[in-house]
């Protein structure tokens, strides 16, 4: 019946050694148990058929790893907080696309504008801050996601908008406008597009800018402002006014908590 | 008595219309075919899943099953492949369960292990190398993994066909042939390390 080995080879000895391996009894308990097993009544045992148990074990297993990971990519795009709007006044002299500015409430992320006797405040709680000064045009994006999606940019096409950080973000946060774009790191910012250029502001922490024209990234130092020209002219590094640095200060002031200062 | 004197020759093989009583439930059957089986499942179990505790679980699980699927024996078909099909199934669930796959573990025979049914008349000395050649390659076999030990005990062992070992282990005749010959293989190398290293130190 078995493949036949050499009489003296290793396998052929093995073999002749497993046939002969003793009887073996076993312990009267598991005998006891078997044979409760066995003949019990089927019908009082409510279980899986035999043959699919394992396949169907093996199914449901991955059904639910299946689910377990679709969840974990639920909940890791899931947005991390909401902006709460924290100033909105008065809220008739803002437009926001799809929705009424009332503090406290959510903001979902969109098209924000201001009128030019009006601030809007935006706050995502314990991590950042953004002041939108009047006149002021801008694409807000939604919160990052927790763990998935979580770059973001703010689009600033006219107007200013003061923010502050606590600390490092842990997501990239850049802002744009048509001429240039800077990176945050943690830091308390300005971004101002007027009709001649784009500023950013640095008042602590880290930026680093590209202008479009170029796309030669630097890094602000802190306490400067930069400006890059529409009309391509070099870019300008110089201190931050008085009334930037009194703008700033305010905003690292009110910090990122969502009780309104 | 070795296995081939108890179980090999001795083994009646149950004929068609006594498994029609097992499957029609008659407790005598059942009686009978309970006893014809229970140490050969049991000593496969464990000697493929090495551990008495586990094989106990198992063996209660395969015997369980057994019950319950007795509409499912084949009387006009020898037994022997349903029954090692239902243990095998039932050891291979407790290793899904258990997510340890086809690690290797070594068998022990430990003091839960009764002694063998009955002694021949043979000589003090003929049992005493019986015995040895029995630990060693109870030894050797644990140096498989339980893959290996499983279709060795089944072929080899059992001497169920290679046809009713690839419906219990779900794979083809020749994928049967193969894992047989490299498991013995490997066992003979085993078997041969173990005896080697017995005349040394003897």
């Amino acid at each position: 019946m078995n493949q036949r080995h050499d009489q003296h080879s290793p396998e052929q000895r093995a073999l002749d050694a497993l046939k002969k391996m003793p009887a073996l009894k076993a312990p009267d308990t598991t005998r006891a148990r078997a044979r409760q097993a066995f003949f019990i009544d089927p019908d009082t045992v409510v279980t899986e058929d035999d043959a699919s148990v394992g396949v169907r074990g093996s199914v449901w297993t991955a059904v639910a790893a299946a689910a377990a990971v679709v969840a974990l990519l639920i909940y890791g795009a899931m947005p991390n907080g909401h902006w709460i709007v924290t100033q909105a006044e008065p809220a008739s002299a803002i437009s926001i696309v799809g929705h009424t500015p009332e503090l406290g409430q959510t903001f979902a992320g969109g098209s924000v504008q201001t009128a030019a006797d009006c601030e809007f405040e935006l706050t995502l709680d314990g991590i950042m801050r953004m002041r939108f000064r009047p006149d002021t045009q801008a694409e807000v994006p939604s919160t990052p996601a927790r763990w998935f999606n979580r770059d973001r940019e703010l689009l600033v096409e006219a107007g200013e908008v003061f923010g502050t950080t606590d600390g490092p973000l842990g997501f990239s946060f850049r802002l744009r406008t048509p001429e240039a774009t800077a990176d945050l790191v943690g830091t308390t910012f300005a971004v101002i597009r007027n009709a001649e250029a784009t500023c950013f502001c640095l008042y602590e922490g880290s930026i680093e800018f590209t202008p479009l024209a170029t796309g030669q990234a630097a890094t602000l130092p802190v306490g400067k402002r930069v400006t890059i020209y529409r009309d391509g002219r070099p870019a300008l590094i110089e201190p931050i006014d008085g009334g930037e640095q009194m703008k700033l200060q305010m905003i690292q002031d009110a910090g990122t908590g969502i009780a309104p200062d | 008595m070795d296995r081939s004197e108890s179980q090999k020759t001795g083994r009646a093989s149950f004929d068609e219309a006594t498994l029609r009583r097992v499957r029609a439930r008659d407790a005598a059957a059942m009686e009978h075919f309970f006893d014809h089986y229970f140490d050969r499942v049991y000593a496969h179990v464990i000697r493929v899943v090495g551990d008495p505790t586990v094989a106990d679980d198992v063996t209660q699980e395969a015997f369980l099953r057994m019950n319950r699927f007795l509409d499912r024996i084949d009387p006009t078909r020898d037994s022997d492949g349903w029954v090692f099909t239902v243990a095998t199934n039932a050891i291979r669930d407790h290793w899904r369960s258990r997510r340890r796959g086809m690690g290797r573990l070594e068998v022990e025979m430990g003091d839960d292990w009764n002694e063998p049914p009955a002694r021949d008349q043979r000589s003090a000395q003929e049992n005493l190398e019986q015995e040895q050649e029995a630990e060693l390659i109870q030894r050797a076999l644990g140096q498989l993994s339980p893959a290996d030990r499983e279709i060795i005990l089944l072929r080899s062992y059992e001497e169920m066909g290679t046809e009713e070992i690839a419906d219990a282990l779900d794979i083809t005749v020749e994928a049967v042939r193969q894992r047989h010959s490299r498991a013995v293989k490997r066992l003979g190398v085993a078997y041969q390390d173990l005896t080697s290293g017995e005349s040394m130190s003897s």
